[in-house]
């Protein structure tokens, strides 16, 4: 088996300035199943085929999720400390405990509806205010207001509170990129994290006082007053929840203005009708793959892709070279707007599988509806900043001006 | 931030974690987590009116370190 030495799969800057899916498109061609390690004799296994990862999402009880799902999250292999309190750290049977509140109270089908038409407002109300001629940087102006409006369903807060969290989210996630952090990176990771717990602890608080279940922390709550969860598994989850819907569909929504830009012609098919929007979206999901990766830690020897995986071993499920996978895909390094049967794996798979999928995905169809039916659209001017991480594919800066929709690609 | 004292660090510490925490204490060896640490925060908000930072709690790591950080980030304000 290939074992490579400080490997690049390590290095924010790689992911940030390098072809990160040239690098793990050699490897699932060549050598699918690999170790990669670094000087410090951090090690891990790589899975880059579609059917490996897959096949490895699925069996969760080998590989287990309790021992921190990103590298570093824990140094040796040693339970990560939330571990069995919150949904992405927890095995069977914490797991399923844990995800029936949460599905219960924040991704229930009402839940979704009010989500969905909270997002297109602000989608909307944002697009609105641009003219012609106008230039913005996309990435912070616009992409926000994706996960504000789902924190303003889920979590009940207005839309100042919204942005106060998004920006604590963003700091926790993106701590290796100084276009977040400053000079002292996990100071601002410890500060970020502590502060996100307070405001969550201090909304659920505010429910158990009121008894309102109106949302997923007032359901949260109300689990906790009857006891059927801990109010620090409540906060860590209320954690989990803001982390995975904030840092992800902006970085999406980010790369999908960017993708248009370059693809006028097959935008072209979505504005006049002939691609529908939950099929483009499909295919942004799968083309932009915004967790590049999940780590796990084989708790057994797991035999997966011809090799056979030792007990002890961290073993990462490469989302973004699976979604490239030839295998699957047909001209999987190409964007096909009107891709049939898109079996993407950006979200997972199994009981682990995202369990805001439903609402990203709707977040980002909202997303694709209104700048679809907008009567302007957005072409890159700039260089667009890729994020320093390899844990999360998206852009700290995308430089763009506002032309009428007929001058797209024109 | 200099009325925050050792003896009333180990208190809070004391209270949120029901660990036997001395100033010397490596709290986070001790098992304190990210939660007890906000909860410790809360009571220390509480007593005094300060809010300390988290990394204070991390950096610090004991009742004397972090009572030493507070002190140091204080000091260069």
């Amino acid at each position: 088996m290939l074992v490579v030495e400080d490997s690049p799969l390590y290095s924010a800057e790689f992911f940030a300035v390098g072809d990160p899916y040239a690098y793990l498109g050699g490897l699932r061609e060549n050598d699918p199943v690999s170790i990669h390690r670094r000087a410090d004799g951090y090690e891990f296994h790589a899975l880059t085929r579609y059917a490996d990862v897959y096949a490895a999402y699925v069996d969760h009880a080998r590989l287990s999720s309790s021992y921190g799902t990103m590298i570093d999250g824990s140094y040796r292999p040693q339970k990560d400390s939330a571990s069995g309190r919150m949904l992405i750290v927890a095995d069977q049977p914490e797991h399923t405990a844990i995800k029936r509140p949460v599905k219960a109270g924040g991704f229930n089908r009402e839940m979704l509806a009010r989500t969905g038409r909270t997002v297109r407002r602000n989608i909307r109300a944002a697009l609105e205010q641009l003219s012609v001629g106008d230039r913005l940087d996309f990435s912070t102006v616009i992409a926000p207001e994706l996960p504000k409006g789902v924190l303003e369903v889920l979590f009940g807060i207005g839309r100042e509170d919204a942005a106060a969290l998004l920006d604590a989210t963003r700091t926790m996630i993106g701590y290796r990129d100084e276009a977040y952090v400053g000079a002292s990176p996990l100071d601002s990771l410890v500060d970020a994290q502590l502060e996100v717990l307070g405001v969550i602890d201090d909304l659920i608080e505010q429910r158990l006082a009121s008894g309102s279940a109106e949302d997923m922390i007032g359901f949260l709550a109300r689990c906790v007053a009857s006891g059927e969860l801990t109010r620090d598994v409540a906060v860590l989850n209320g954690l989990n929840v803001a982390v995975g819907g904030n840092e992800t569909t902006p970085h999406t929504a980010s790369l999908t203005v960017d993708t248009i830009s370059r693809e006028p012609a097959q935008w072209r098919k979505v504005v006049d009708g002939e691609v529908s929007s939950d099929v483009a979206t499909q295919e942004f999901l799968r083309w932009t793959t915004t967790n590049s990766y999940v780590q796990r830690l084989a708790v057994a020897d797991v035999a997966i892709g011809g090799s056979v995986i030792p007990a002890g071993s961290f073993v990462t499920l490469w989302n973004m070279a699976a979604n490239r996978d030839p295998a699957v895909f047909d001209r999987p390094d190409s964007f096909v707007i009107d891709r049939a049967d898109n079996k993407q794996l950006a979200f997972g798979a199994g009981v682990h599988r995202c369990i805001g999928a439903p609402v990203a995905t709707l977040e980002i169809q909202m997303f694709v509806e209104e700048l679809a039916a907008w009567d302007k659209a957005f072409v890159v001017t700039g260089t667009p900043q890729r994020l320093h991480s390899n844990f999360m594919l998206g852009l700290t800066e995308l430089p763009v001006e506002v032309v009428k929709a007929e001058d797209l690609g024109a | 931030m200099t009325e925050i004292s050792v003896g009333l660090i180990i208190d809070c510490m004391r209270k949120v974690s029901n660990r036997d925490i001395q100033a010397d204490t490596d709290i986070f060896s001790a098992g304190v987590d990210s939660l007890a640490v906000l909860r410790c925060r809360a009571l220390l908000k509480a007593q005094t009116g300060i809010k300390v930072p988290g990394h204070v709690f991390f950096g610090g790591r004991t009742p004397a370190g972090i009572a030493d950080l507070i002190g140091a980030e204080n000091a260069g304000r």
